[in-house]
Formats: C-alpha cells, structure tokens, sequence
C-alpha cells in the first residue's frame, strides 16, 4: 500500500492476468502461482487484530439458557429472558439451586433425553429421579436436566465444560442421534475431493470406509471431550448409547437414490427389486428373502435391499441377523449426504463401546440392553414413538440402567438392574393422546407409511377423545392453501395449548414457507381414527381438498410442494432448485380432481440429463390405470409434451400422476469441480428432472 | 426472442423477462425470499417470470448476466477484497456462474456477459423513449468502473468515460452513511432524508474527501475511507477531520449529523451538477438518462434538471443493481437483434404478480379475519377507503401487479391523508417504525400535479423532489425544506389507484395521498396477499384493501393472529450492513 491508502496501479496488470488465467479453463498453474506472490502486498490488505469467536468458549456465568443470579446471597442459575425463544427446547424449570445436600446428577444430552412427546409432563430425567427416590438409597438425590432437543457434538461440548458449575457428582450424556451434520459439516473441501477420488477408484466400499475413519475420530474427540472436563476432575460420566426404532423405520425418498454402479449392477437391482415386490405381494417370503440377498449384493449402498432382508429374517426368527440388517440400512444415508430423521450410527455406537471405557466412563449399550430385553423382538412402534424417541416403556427401561449405574457410582454397590423397578410416574390419557398425535405429524413429516400413522391416530384417540380437537384444527389447516399460521383452525390450536408436547406446539406445526405439504396420508389417517368416535369428516375434508386445490381453467403447478412432496427430508449443501430432480425410478405427483367438465390437460417440460436412449422413455401414468396414459421419449435436452387425461381415467377427489423414469447405465465421467451438486449428480446420477409440470381442466364443450 | 435478464450475487438480485424486445415481468428476489436485499440466485424471480410469459426454461434463448465477472475478480485481486477471504481463490471455478444456474434454475443454455455500469447505461438509455440521449451512471462499484459517461443513440450505446475504483462517488455517500450510524446499502436514503435537517457547515471539510479533476474524473483521498480493509468504511481519518465521533448504529440523529447529511448532500450535488455539465458538453444531447445506486438519490436528481443544462432527465425506476437486470437483456436483444428494444418510454414498473380475486377470497376465508368482499362493487371499496382516508387512517394498499424498483407506486403501498398533522409521526413511529425524521411522499392526479407541486412534466416514477406549492396544507409528505418526491398518477397505468385519488378528492378536496412502501423496517416490501396480511396485522395500519377485499381492524381482534406472526418471523436481511459488500 503506498501513501495514498491504495493499492499499486502497477498491480492492475498482475490482476487482471491472474483473473484471466483463473477463469481460463487450462490457466497455467505456475503462472498462477507466481501472480498470487506478486500480488500478496494487495491480499495482505486485511487488517490484523480481528478476534475471531471461539465457539468453544462457554460465558463464565452460564449454563445453557440458565445464567447465574445472586439471591439471599447464594448463586442460583435462573433462565435467561433473552433465550427466551429458546426455553421450549429445555428442561421447564426455572430456577436451578444452589447445590445442597442432595447428590447431584447431570443429565446431558439431546431430545430423546428430553422424553420428546411428553415432555414437560413426563420425562427422562422425571423418570430417573422417581426411581432413584423409590431405591431408598442411603443418599438422596436430585437430577438436573439440561438435556436440549436438537443438541449437537459441539452443543454437547460445551455443556460438558458448563455443567461443571453446577457441581455435579455424576453426569449422564444420553445423545449421538444429532452427530451426523456435524460430521458432514466437519469435511473440508480436500476431504470432499478425497472421498470423491476413493469412490473413483474404489466405488462405494472404499468410500466408506474412509468416511467411517473420518467420523470415527470425530467420535473418539469427543470422549476426549468428556474426559479432559469431567473425568479428569473426578466427575464420573455414564454415557448411554440411544437405540433405534430398527423394526418400524423405513428409508425414504432421498435415501433411495441410486448410487452409481459399475455397469449391470443397478440393472440387476432393479430386476430383484421387482422380483421382491411381486414376492411380498404373493406371500412368498423364501422367494422375496432371496430377491432381497440380490439387491444388497448388487447395489451394497441401498437401504431398501437391506430394510428388505431384515424384514425377512425376522419373518424367520433369526433376530440377530435382521437387527444388523436393519442397522446397515440405516446406516447408509451417513455416506450419502442426504438429510433425514436423526440416529446413532452403527460407529458412534461402536466407537463409544470401544473407547470410553478405558477413560473410564461407564456406557449403557441401548441396543443391547433393548437385545436382552426382547430377544425375540426388534426394536419398534411398542419402545418408540418415530425413530428414536422412546415410548413410555422404552423410558423406564433405560432410566431402569441408568439408576442401576448411578446406584454405583454413589454408593459404590453393585445391584442387579432387575432389582431397579421403573417408577410408578405415568403420564395422564390427555398427554399420551397428544404424544401419539404429535408422533403421527412427525412421522408423517418424516416420510413414513400411512400404516405407521394410522397406527399413532387410532392411539391417540383410544388415549383420550380430548385429541380429537387438535386433530380436527390440524386436519383443516392442514388441507388448505394458505400458509398454516394464517388459518383460524391454527389460532385455535395455538390458543389452546394442547399441543404444547409438540415442541411448545406453535412454531412446530408451522409449514416451512413455500413448502407446505398436503398431508394426505395423515388427514386421511385423522379421518380414519375419528371415525371410530363417531365423527364422520371424510367427506367434509374433500370438499375443502377440492375447494382449496381444484384444477380450473387456468390451471396449476403440480410442482408446488402440496402435490410434488409428502415429507420435508432433503439433501444437505445442495443449492435449493427450483427444478424437481428424479433419483429413483419413479416419482409421485398427487392432483385433486372435482369430477366434472372434459378432463384434464398436462404439460410438462423435462428431460433425462446426460441420458438418450430411443429404446427407452419416460412413461405417465395414472391412478390404477393400467399402462401409460402418455410416453416422452428420453432426451438430455428440455422438451416440453402435452397430454390429456380424461373423465373415465380420473376419480373425484385425489389422483395420483407418477412418472416412472428409465434407468439407463451411464459410464462414471470424474468431475473436476468444487461444486457440492455436481459431485452429488456423479455419485448419485439424476434419473429425470422436471422445470414445469401443469394442468388445467378442460372445458366442457 | 425470449431474454431472461439475471442480476445476483452482491445485492439486490433479480430477474426479467423481455420478451420480443418488450419487458413482460420483472421482479427483485428479495420479495419472494422475504430476506432483505437478498443477493441469491433468483430462482423465485425467475420462475415467476416464465410463467408471467407463458414460457418454459426450454423456450428461453439467453440469459443475459449483469456484470463481467472476470473483471470484477481482477478488481477484488487488485482491491485485496479476496485477501480477507483467501480460501475463495482455492474454490474458484471459471464456470461457476452457469454450473449454479444449471444446478438451481436447470438452465443450461447460452449465458450472455454484459459489464456492469454498460447494464446499468442501458436500463436507463433503452427504456427512456429517447431517441437520443447523454447517459450517466454513478454507483458505489461495477467490476472496475463506478461512474461512466456515455451516450445512446438508436440502438447503439457507447460508454465513453468511466471512473475507476476506489474512486467513487457512491462509496464516498456510503461512508458518510456509515459514519452517521446508518447501515450500507440500506441507510443512503436516510442520509437523503436527513440533510434537510441539517446546514452545509461542514461542506468545506466533505469536500476534502474527494478531489476533482478535469473532465469526468474524480479522485477520493483514500486517507479518509477505509473500505478496502474491509472492516470499515471510514478510517481514522475521517474522525478526525469531523472532530466527531462516528454515531452508534440506529442512535436518533442530532444537529451534528443533519449538518454532516447536508454537507455531504452539497458536495454531491456540486459533483454530480459539474460531472452533468462535463457530459453535456461531451455529447451535445439534450436528454440525460441515468442510473445506478446514486440516481436514487433524488434530490440530486431534481437540482440536475433544474440546474444542469439538459432539457430532460429519465432516472431508470430500479435505478440500482435490480435495475441492471433488464438493462442487460436489453442489451442481449441489442446483440442478438440489431435492434433496440421495442419498448417506448417506460410508463410504470408494475411487472410484478397479481393475485386473482378467487386466490385472495380463498385466503381470507381460511383464516379468522372478517372483511368485506366488493368484487361485485368496486365504486363502494373505493368510497369507503377515501372515506376511511379522510378521517385519518392509514390504508394498506394492495393491489394488481407489484411494482419493481425500490418505490412503491400504487400497488403495494402505505396510503394516508397527507394534511394530517401527525400523520408523519405517527406512520413512521407505529406502522413502518422507523426514525422519525424520515419523510413521507406524495401521489397526485397528473391533471392536479401543477397546481400543487412546481412540476410541469410527468413525474411516475417518484425520482425526483420539487417544491411543494399547495393551496392545501399538506405537513405529511412536506419536507422541513419544503420539497416533496412526487408521484404522478395516471389513469392508464393505474386505473384503481387513479380512481381511489378522484374518490379522494371528492370526499376530500384533496386530489393527493401520502404513498410510502407497504412494509415495516427491515423487511422487504410485500408481495403476496399473505405477507400484507403479516404487515397489516403486526403494525398499526388501520384498514388493508387487498384487491377487491377490505379489512377493518376495528372490525376484527387480532391479537392472537399478531401473536403467531410475530412468534414465527424473525427479521432476515441478506448482507452485511457495516461495509459494503464487495464480495
């Protein structure tokens, strides 16, 4: 920098070369180089002396949203009115006291330690204090809870550091469900190019298992964690392993995209995949347990193989071997980068079992306490509400270990779990009503079948008919167009409180803006659950579904979200496109129909990018209609074609459009890009995409 | 000829559509998103354009992109912009522009690259009806240049002169803007708000910021500013020099800073008026067309045209980056056609959606609001809102197509009596909160505009003020100097915002109404019937007319609606406020 505060005219040449070569496809590196140092007195222009934040350090005066008072001369931690916005995700308690008398126990961790769905009228920390206080132990107890839903590693850490304050004598860390962003979160550019250049050379298995060594350290820096600020200051950690909801869970739509295979191999997949659905459908279990062994060994990165031979083995009886294959598939989304329901991968479990017993923290092993347990069960609808957060069994289960572990810690005396009886707390009908309510949203928002939240409907009906208000609020906000928190049924529910299980109950039955979603599957299962206390709304919901969505002249979007999405699963660092891509076989679009005038026109603009075959095209098709209602051949380019579908094809109410997309193997081109979805579209191909899909209905002549 | 015009990435992005060299839709990304000056990729913008022409991504024939980035890079490598972020150089991909169109949009076909102020030039020049015109364009910086001196004629524009960074007049504004405690790229028009307030005491020492050479240049005295660090736009310098510290974010103003305001007001105008004179003497034309960031200033705008030698001014509407959008596809289909766009002197900017009366009742029917439906009874809505007028409320207006630009024009504003006395007060405190020394502005019957404002020609656009000189005591939208930004009405444009004017009067005597943005501070001005509702509801307007519905508050409680929109909307804003984004 010269007098003037300016850099050099002299560097304008330099620049602007350098800018030329970097946005030269074949700049010379060198040249490149040598730039860069001739410029370094202009890049070197920042300031010095900016303070970075460390986002590991913790201010002196709190712990989580609860900061140090000064009353009657002792410190209390009382909640921080400016983390207000805040508070729903913690413990509702105000005030935590000085320590007195009481042993104190720590629970860290993330929503399943908040007993998600009960919370604040049952929860873990409830639970364990209960059955500590049943024990008649020699010293009394207290639990603090500072579990937090949506808690994360980093979260996790700095809690360690702050409960401290608190003067524990013990501290349970019940989490490893919310690790996963912060593993992808964790890979650096020359990290995404490394696992890019293994899957190159070495497919999927080498990808993976590199992948699993990166996070595994992750793993391994966090018992460091635990161990530097709580071991190692004599403060005894109980770290508890979360399970799964291994039986009941299934993988959704961006987990099911086809991960690129060397040639033939998805081929074979999709043949098997055939073959296993037309085996289920006949009740052949032997014939589709074999079509299932097919699909894991042609396409080892696809969960639907896996979920499908555990389902298998445990038509069988064989349990072990279907616990594993449940876990590996849902394991897989972790190579994935795609961003679904929250779990503890097999190698945070695994890590943990490995590592922290010899920092001395003492681990419950949930799956295998869950595996002893139910030898001849896999985990499922009976321990949890969704996909880890655990029913009122499952709680008393774990917190039956934890005591069992704490008892240890404080007494220094070994007892046998089976002399730790769950407590007698138990939520009243109204709050198991509105947990299963809550849990029927949720799975639903999550992408899982119909039959599962049937299943949380009827309970919570059969709970309490006190769900039956909500649940007809939900069902009419639900239904229409505009975004939830306009509609009065959604004031009402708000008002109400009802649902305050449901993360406080406002903002968590909230759309997302611009991705509201039709719920079908789930006001149809209301309906269903209403039906059997003799409230009839079928009828009345699709006359809204028609008044709100009907097709007229001027047409729809069918890509808006209520008729292109039933769940909110989405792909992590992708930039959000405003066009629909395909990365399995078929995609579903739902319309409603009114039932009169001369059918309905289509048009859609799509193409199968990098991907011609005359062979082979896009086939439409309708509701049950058997065959296509049109064909688009196959095309790299945008086309846009136009189709018809008439009165007789069509029912009154809801229609289901799908647009099967032909698999075609397509030879792996290496990417030299930095983007984040060009790597994606290579490991995972897009099958189809889709930039305007509309109807409108046609006049009667 | 299907031209999509793209521009993104620094601020205020935004996308159109010119279609057989007319301008069918244009819309800023920031009003979809609902996230402040949203610089993104406008993928919202873009899809409402094609679907407002009909088209599909497969009918476009080009994008035509705002700026050269290329030359932007060799600026930021020069400036050290990119030493504050040195890992950008290690991501950096020549394509990376059209691999984000093609991930996000799903466009894959050709992409045009226009220089940013040459966009900017031709926003102006192509849509100002002139066969001929002198153009300047003045802004904070494009890839290199921040001002530039032209001249359009027929379909050829030819950019001259330019002024290299960091010599810039709009960093120069920006700075000042800071050091009074405004955000940037956001607080210029505060600043313009503010120096009525203020007397030119400090002219002498503004003018030590920058020195003037001969013909179009200028130089800043870099000792002053520190934005090329990054951290601040003014350095020690400038604290010194003022002998004043630099106000604290969002603190009232006092006399200091009214006096700073106008000082650097002066300085501006007395730049820019010799810059026009330079440019004058250069082309010989008697028209002036200009854009950029600066060209919203309309106070300098308005002693242009009175002081300067042109006989005509066109000051683009979306004179600032949004604005470059149609500017290059402007000059794609210059390009690709030989021909300038067929497009006469742009009348409004109402190139925005609209909402069908069917899209609107079905709304309001699904929430708990009561209102009156007058599809059937469009002179009673217009009677019952000049009639709520007059009696002092303030009216949320909605309706027909969004204006682009940052001012709004009739479809989605804020509308008052302007001879309330504390209309101003109370509009700025409780419907907009905001500061309070901030004016409001006037929109007026075309036919009534003489007789109240010193105004002889069309003013649609509100870019430039005059002085108020009405019969009727108009304390609303009168400035403390006395001027006013002026909005003419005309009944071609915009038939129902014109009728709501002649309802007016006729109640009223009253051929004029206050129209400021529909918003509050901080959000971008609305777009949907929903987000009005939000606005409505969480502020203290009195009566929303959504098209051909209305909304008494009197009529309805709202407090637990208010509640749950003020629960779920945390404020967003898409760049930084404390230095300008050169990134």
């Amino acid at each position: 920098m010269n007098l003037d505060n300016r850099p050099s005219e002299s560097l304008k040449p330099l620049a602007k070369e350098l800018s030329a070569l970097l946005w030269s496809k074949n700049g010379d590196a060198g040249k490149k180089i040598e730039l860069f140092r001739q410029l370094q007195p202009a890049l070197d222009a920042r300031e010095p002396g900016e303070r970075k934040e460390d986002p590991q350090e913790v201010p002196e005066d709190t712990v989580g949203i609860w900061k140090r008072i000064s009353k009657e001369g002792k410190l209390f931690f009382r909640r921080d009115f400016d983390q207000r916005a805040d508070w729903l995700s913690w413990a509702d308690v105000h005030d935590i006291p000085p320590k007195g008398n009481r042993r104190r126990i720590v629970l860290l961790g993330e929503s399943v330690a908040r007993g998600y769905y009960y919370d604040p009228y049952y929860n873990v920390a409830k639970e364990l204090e209960a059955i500590l206080k049943a024990q008649r132990l020699t010293v009394e107890t207290e639990i603090i809870d500072l579990a937090r839903t949506g808690m994360g590693m980093q979260d996790l850490c700095r809690m360690m550091r702050s409960c401290i304050r608190l003067e524990p004598d013990a501290v349970i860390i019940f989490g490893g469900n919310n690790w996963e962003l912060e593993f992808t979160g964790s890979l650096e550019p020359e990290d995404q190019e490394n696992i890019q250049q293994t899957f190159y050379t070495h497919g999927f298995p080498g990808m993976k298992t590199l992948m699993e060594q990166k996070f595994s350290r992750l793993v391994s820096d966090l018992l460091g964690c635990a161990d530097t600020t709580l071991v190692g200051k004599g403060i005894p950690v109980i770290m508890m392993i979360p399970e799964f909801n291994l039986r009941d869970w299934k993988s959704v739509e961006p987990e099911q995209g086809m991960m690129w295979m060397p040639d033939g191999a998805n081929e074979k997949w999709l043949c098997a995949r055939d073959a296993a659905r037309e085996a289920k459908k006949n009740r052949d279990m032997d014939r589709f347990g074999v079509a299932a062994a097919e699909m894991v060994g042609a396409n080892p990165a696809h969960p639907l193989g896996f979920e499908w031979l555990g389902e298998f083995h445990a038509h069988c009886g064989q349990y072990e071997e279907a616990r594993k294959a449940f876990a590996t598939a849902r394991d897989l989304i972790l190579f994935t980068g795609r961003f679904c329901a929250p779990r503890c991968y097999g190698l945070i479990q695994d890590g943990i079992l490995k590592e922290a017993p010899a920092l001395g923290i003492r681990v419950i092993d949930l799956p295998a306490v869950f595996a002893h347990e139910w030898p001849d069960h896999i985990p499922n609808r009976d321990q949890f509400l969704d996909y880890c957060h655990l029913t009122i069994e499952g709680i008393k289960l774990a917190m039956r270990h934890a005591a069992r572990e704490v008892i240890e810690v404080l007494t220094g005396k070994s007892i046998p779990v089976s002399s730790v009886r769950a407590s007698a707390l138990f939520p009243d009908k109204n709050v198991l009503a509105i947990a299963h309510f809550g849990a029927a949203i949720h799975n639903s928002h999550t992408g899982q079948p119909a039959e599962l939240l049937r299943y949380h409907c009827a309970r919570a009906i059969g709970y309490s008919p006190e769900a039956k208000q909500p649940m007809m609020e939900f069902m009419d906000f639900a239904t229409r167009r505009s975004s939830s928190i306009f509609c009065k049924s959604f004031e009402k529910i708000a008002a109400g409180r009802k649902m305050r299980q449901y993360d406080g109950g406002v903002v968590s039955l909230a759309n997302p803006a611009r991705r509201k979603l039709l719920d079908v599957d789930l006001v149809d299962a209301i309906v269903n659950a209403l039906h059997t206390v003799n409230i009839h709304l079928g009828e009345e919901i699709g006359e809204l579904r028609t008044k709100e969505h009907h097709i007229g002249p001027e047409g729809i979007d069918l890509l808006e979200s209520f008729y292109s999405r039933t769940d909110y699963n989405s792909f992590i660092g992708v930039p959000d496109s405003i066009v629909y891509g395909a990365r399995t076989t078929e995609s579903l679009f739902r319309f409603v129909f009114q039932g009169d005038g001369s059918g309905l026109a289509f048009s859609i603009t799509c193409r199968t990018p990098g991907r011609e075959d005359d062979g082979k095209c896009i086939g439409i098709f309708v509701n049950d209609v058997p065959g296509p209602i049109a064909k688009v051949p196959m095309g790299a380019r945008w086309t846009t074609n136009h189709f018809t579908i008439g009165p007789g094809q069509l029912r009154k109410g809801l229609n289901t459009l799908r647009i099967g997309w032909p698999y075609t193997f397509q030879p792996l081109q290496p990417v030299h890009s930095t983007s984040h979805h060009m790597k994606l579209k290579q490991v995972y191909p897009v099958l189809g995409e889709i930039s305007a899909l509309r109807v409108r209905a046609l006049q009667v002549e | 000829m299907n031209i999509i015009g793209i521009s993104a990435y620094y601020h205020d992005s935004a996308c159109c559509l010119l279609q057989d060299g007319v301008l069918r839709a244009a819309a800023e990304e920031e009003r979809f998103t609902r996230i402040k000056a949203d610089p993104s990729l406008p993928k919202y913008a873009f899809k409402y354009c094609l679907e407002e022409g009909g088209l599909t991504i497969a009918d476009v024939d080009c994008i035509a992109y705002y700026e050269d980035p290329r030359k932007k890079l060799a600026r930021q490598l020069w400036s050290g912009a990119l030493g504050r972020k040195p890992d950008l150089l290690k991501r950096f991909e020549p394509d990376w522009i059209e691999q984000q169109m093609e991930a996000i949009l799903g466009y894959d076909g050709p992409v045009q690259y226009f220089d940013h102020h040459s966009s900017h030039a031709a926003s102006s020049y192509y849509f100002s009806g002139f066969e001929n015109s002198a153009i300047l364009t003045v802004d904070g910086v494009g890839e290199w240049a921040t001002t530039t001196y032209g001249v359009g004629s027929g379909a050829g524009l030819n950019i001259f002169e330019e002024v290299e960074f960091p010599d810039s007049l709009g960093l120069l504004y920006s700075t000042i803007t800071s050091y009074l405690g405004f955000g940037v790229n956001d607080g210029e028009y505060k600043v313009m708000g503010l120096a009525p307030y203020g007397k030119p005491v400090y002219a002498d020492k503004i003018r030590q910021l920058i020195i003037q050479e001969k013909g179009g240049q200028y130089r800043l005295n870099m000792k002053y500013f520190g934005f090329l660090s990054g951290n601040c736009m003014y350095s020690d310098g400038l604290i010194e020099l003022l002998e004043r510290e630099p106000a604290k974010e969002d603190s009232e103003p006092g006399q200091v800073q009214a006096d700073v305001a106008k000082s650097l007001q002066v300085v501006l105008e007395e730049v820019l008026l010799e810059k026009a004179h330079y440019l004058f003497e250069e082309t010989g034309c008697e028209n002036l067309c200009m854009a950029g960031g600066v060209a919203l200033n309309c106070v300098a705008n308005g002693q242009i045209l009175r002081k300067g030698p042109f006989k005509q001014l066109f000051v683009q509407p979306a004179a600032n980056d949004a604005g470059c959008s149609i500017g290059a596809a402007a000059l794609a289909h210059v390009q690709r056609t030989g021909k300038r766009p067929g497009q006469k002197r742009l009348s409004h900017v109402y190139l925005g959606p609209a909402y069908t009366a069917r899209e609107i009742g079905n709304f309001l029917e699904s929430t708990s609001i009561r209102f009156k439906d007058c599809r059937d009874d469009n002179d009673r809505l217009l009677t019952l809102t000049a009639n709520k007028i007059q009696e002092g409320n303030v009216i949320g207006w909605f309706n027909g197509r969004m204006e682009f630009g940052p001012r709004s024009l009739g479809a989605r504003s804020i509308l008052a009596d302007p001879r309330h006395p504390e209309m101003r007060d109370r509009i700025n405190a409780m419907v907009k909160k905001r500061e309070a020394f901030r004016p409001f502005a006037p929109a007026i019957l075309y036919e009534r505009a003489r007789q109240h404002f010193e105004l002889d020609h069309c003013s649609p656009f509100m870019l430039e003020t005059c002085p108020v000189r009405s019969p009727l005591s108009l304390p609303a939208i009168t400035h403390i100097d006395g001027s006013a930004r002026v909005q003419t009405v005309h009944r071609e444009t915009n038939p129902q915002f014109y009728d709501l004017l002649v309802a007016f009067e006729k109640v009223s005597g009253c051929p004029i109404v206050l129209n400021t943005s529909f918003n509050v501070k901080g959000e971008p001005i609305v777009c949907t019937p929903e987000d009005a509702l939000r606005c409505f509801v969480t502020s203290d307007i009195d009566w929303l007319v959504l098209g051909n519905f209305i909304i008494d508050r009197k009529e309805n409680d709202l407090e637990l609606l208010k509640f749950v929109l003020l629960h779920l909307t945390p404020n967003k804003s898409g760049v930084r406020h404390d230095v300008y984004t050169f990134i």
